[in-house]
């Protein structure tokens, strides 16, 4: 009897026993696997981002040395690679070669929904929450993120990849201005016609897409036959140099996929210096 | 006569003495698997210092932390501005204020979990959610060693300040010596 009993203590001990070395031994490879992760990110976000800037001027210099190149220079990188047991799809993009929402929703509130549907292809639900705090009246800054324009939610559901394909060409951040050596010929043109007019649209296209004259801004600008006015209005407008850039990752493990998004140089928001940051 | 005399067998001295010799060992074997156990488990205790709670709040404070860009606070209550609305379990990324408050009532304390939705017209104050027992005040700040923590630690930081790239909440209960819960923050 004393057998049987010890018997059946020593077969209870075993399970719970088993139990407790299980979840250790699961959390043991979550810990590993988030530890991959992290360490992996780190590594692209400073690989990439923080050198973000010198990897669009090297491709901007390029075009500048080799005449079969022509403008505008590459705005956005991709990058796909396999870092541990995870597979990683990065896109780095400069913010200022890209449609600054708050700008165009300053310049156009009531037109603002009916041209964000079109922006985006109508391929991402819209919902529009603006910040109507005080704070963010000073700060002329009604939307400072994707979850205040799109249903972030409904979105990822639907079709995740939607929501960097349509991020790619809009931007919440930034000081507003599109960087000339960087946008397309339509945003170029469209930019310069609300800035100054259709006229001087033209010229300031047809002075990029002139390989006679090097192309430089703002010097370029005083070559141009146009009035002080409109040069003033482009030159706000447009820059020459960039200072806010953007990293999307998406991260894709053995049971899910995580998206973060970085952004680099946005003087508004990020008050400590390091990048702004959203994971989820 | 005889069969029943048969069937009515005893055991022998020897066959008793045998049986016994074995059940000794055999409950010897287990006593000794039953100790060996015993130390396995408290070897794996010793590797599993969490609880379930403490990883259910590593995992809370992680998700909120990450989305943060500022904080300010005082002993009884943290703010972190930022982006950690959740609903339903996901991020919706909309501005929001996630507060950690001590909520004193009668004889005991919590520490409450809240989320502020921040600027739209029907600014929304989320529900509290019950964190943590008996907790008496909230610390925050860079994560300092020994002595010199609770003299360090900033008790009260009543603006906005952009949250640094290593952060650490400490929840502290009665005993002012050892918080009962401590999380630091290392931002990707």
């Amino acid at each position: 009897m004393m057998t049987l009993t010890l018997i059946v203590i020593a077969a209870l001990s075993l399970s719970g026993f088993t139990r407790k070395s299980l979840r250790l031994a699961v959390e043991a490879k979550e810990a590993e696997e988030t530890l991959q992760r992290k360490w992996a990110l780190i590594s692209i976000r400073k690989a990439l981002l923080d050198r973000a800037a010198e990897r669009f001027d090297h491709l901007k210099d390029q075009i500048e040395i080799d005449e079969d190149l022509s403008w505008p220079a590459p705005a956005k990188l991709a990058f796909e690679f396999m870092l541990g047991s995870g597979h990683y799809r990065c896109m780095l993009s400069d913010e200022h070669a890209k449609w600054n929402l708050n700008e165009v929703y300053r310049s156009e509130p009531d037109r603002f929904r009916a041209w964000l549907w079109e922006a985006t292809d109508r391929r991402v639900p819209v919902i529009l929450r603006p910040d109507r705090s005080p704070e963010t009246k000073l700060r002329s800054r009604p939307y400072s993120s994707w979850g205040q324009v799109f249903d972030i939610r409904e979105t990822l559901r639907r079709d995740a990849t939607a929501m960097g394909e349509v991020t790619s060409r809009l931007t919440l951040w930034g000081d507003g201005k599109l960087n000339v050596y960087r946008i397309d010929d339509r945003m170029l043109s469209e930019a310069a016609t609300q800035a100054g007019d259709r006229d001087a649209a033209e010229k300031l296209l047809e002075s990029r897409r002139d390989t006679n004259i090097s192309f430089v801004w703002p010097d370029g600008l005083d070559r141009l036959d146009l009035r002080r006015t409109e040069k003033l209005r482009l030159r706000r407008t447009f820059t020459g140099e960039s200072t806010c850039y953007a990293l999307w990752v998406e991260a894709r493990g053995k049971h899910r996929t995580r998206h973060h998004l970085w952004i680099a140089g946005d003087q508004a928001s990020s008050g400590s210096g390091r990048p702004l940051a959203f994971h989820w | 006569m005889m069969s029943d005399q048969n069937s009515i067998r005893g055991m022998t001295a020897v066959e008793v003495l045998a049986a016994t010799v074995l059940a000794a060992l055999l409950m010897t074997a287990l006593i000794g698997v039953l100790r060996g156990l015993k130390a396995q488990q408290a070897a794996v205790d010793a590797r599993m210092p969490t609880a379930s709670w403490e990883l259910a709040l590593d995992r809370t404070l992680k998700r909120d932390l990450e989305n943060t860009i500022a904080y300010e606070g005082t002993e009884s209550v943290l703010k972190l501005h930022g982006y950690g609305d959740v609903v339903e379990g996901e991020r919706t990324w909309l501005p929001a204020t996630v507060l950690y408050e001590v909520r004193k009532g009668k004889g005991s304390s919590w520490l409450v979990r809240r989320v502020a939705q921040r600027g739209s017209p029907d600014e929304r104050s989320g529900a509290a959610e019950l964190v943590l027992a008996e907790v008496r005040r909230i610390t925050f700040g860079l994560p300092v060693e020994g002595e010199a923590r609770t003299a360090a630690e900033k008790n009260a930081v009543t603006s906005k300040t952009p949250l640094p790239a290593r952060f650490s909440v400490h929840f502290w209960g009665e005993d002012v010596s050892q918080p009962l819960y401590t999380f630091t923050h290392h931002a990707l």
